[in-house]
């Protein structure tokens, strides 16, 4: 098994490094996939509900729970006799 | 494009409270939003079924009481995980259907069809419950008596057919926006015939003579069919029946406090189509006193 060893690059050898090396070419149109990719990241709205939709689910939240309870309670609901 | 949209969990325990389910197609669960709705409606239907077809009349108070504490555990727990998963939903992307006008069309389906339409199956055909103001059935019915009726009667291929001896809730034939409880005396083609407290049906008396004079009234036990019952009689002189014969498709009815009642003897006899259902179990009673607690659950024979 191979042993490796921590050692610290001085910065002559990192430049020595980066001369004998060739830079890497990007490939072509990467700019424009790296955003394209960014925009299609899904975005974060603002949680909280608007006002509308509160006022909906108060005016129809009036006749669904009477509607419920009246399901609920149908055996129960009354019935007058002459 | 992918919205993340965090679900509200207010929002979320909102909708589910005004419809079982709602909250949890908020959360995108609509598995579990159609499971909860269903086990909401649907587990109530089978159950307030078995009551009527297959139990005896005795538990019905218990067994639709059971059911209302069913369906509130289920709306409750609806609530609750609509709530809880919403909380949990920081990362929720949105899906493509979740539009305001779908929830609009499922909500309005809902609450302005599938729910009422339940709701008017059980009580046109299984169960409803009818308040009394008269004193025409005493002492069986009493004034104040709220009672369920058994809607599962008299029809085709309905458990039970109207029969001799039954407290009949049916339809006023002199006035069709009107139900009267009476008793059923005579069927189709039955000859009766009245005289003094004595109601014969084909030429046999139903009282069982017992008389019971120690009020100001007179109770006699009765027996029609298998139903043995008490009427009562006040000291007024009672118009005698001379022989009648019960029309084809048409019952006899009589209400048991036989002077203060009006029955076959003054709008005829009923149409049997006319017969919507038989009152079977007291769930509430109340007088001028106050609640008739001793009544509470009384089965009705």
């Amino acid at each position: 098994m191979n042993k490796q060893t921590n050692k610290a690059f001085t910065d002559s050898e990192l430049d020595e490094l980066l001369h004998i090396s060739a830079s890497a070419t990007p490939p072509e149109h990467f700019t424009q996939q790296v955003m394209a990719s960014i925009n299609a990241l899904p975005q974060t709205i603002q949680n909280r509900p608007t006002w509308w939709q509160w006022l909906a689910l108060t005016l129809g939240g009036v006749p669904a729970i009477m509607q419920t309870l009246a399901f609920m309670f149908s055996a129960w609901h009354v019935a007058a006799i002459g | 494009m992918n919205h993340i949209k965090p679900r509200h969990p207010l929002m979320a325990a909102g909708m589910s409270l005004i419809l079982p389910g709602f909250g949890q197609l908020y959360n995108g669960m609509v598995n579990r939003g159609l499971l909860v709705f269903m086990a909401f409606t649907l587990v109530t239907l089978p159950l307030v079924l078995w009551v009527t077809f297959s139990l005896p009349t005795s538990m019905t108070l218990a067994l639709l009481i059971l059911t209302v504490m069913i369906n509130a555990g289920i709306w409750i727990y609806g609530i609750v995980d609509a709530w809880k998963t919403a909380k949990n939903n920081e990362n929720y992307i949105l899906k493509d259907w979740q539009l305001p006008a779908v929830y609009l069309l499922i909500f309005l389906s809902a609450i302005f069809y599938f729910v009422p339409s339940m709701s008017q199956y059980m009580r046109t055909n299984l169960v409803e419950s009818f308040s009394v103001p008269s004193v025409s059935m005493a002492p069986s019915v009493l004034q104040g008596d709220i009672l369920f009726a058994n809607k599962n009667y008299n029809c085709v291929g309905c458990a039970q057919a109207a029969k001799r001896g039954d407290i009949a809730i049916f339809i006023n034939p002199n006035n069709r926006t009107q139900y009267y409880i009476k008793r059923i005396v005579g069927l189709p083609g039955d000859r009766i015939r009245i005289e003094g407290h004595q109601v014969m049906v084909n030429s046999v008396s139903l009282s069982k003579g017992d008389v019971d004079e120690t009020s100001n009234v007179t109770v006699i036990t009765e027996k029609a069919g298998n139903i043995e019952y008490q009427v009562q009689y006040n000291r007024r002189f009672n118009k005698p029946l001379k022989e009648f014969i019960v029309p084809n498709g048409e019952v006899f009815v009589l209400g048991d406090n036989r002077n203060n009642s009006k029955d076959s003897r003054h709008f005829g006899t009923v149409p049997l189509q006319d017969v919507v259902g038989k009152a079977s179990q007291v769930w509430m009673s109340r007088s001028e006193d106050g609640f008739r607690w001793e009544r509470l659950g009384l089965v009705l024979k």
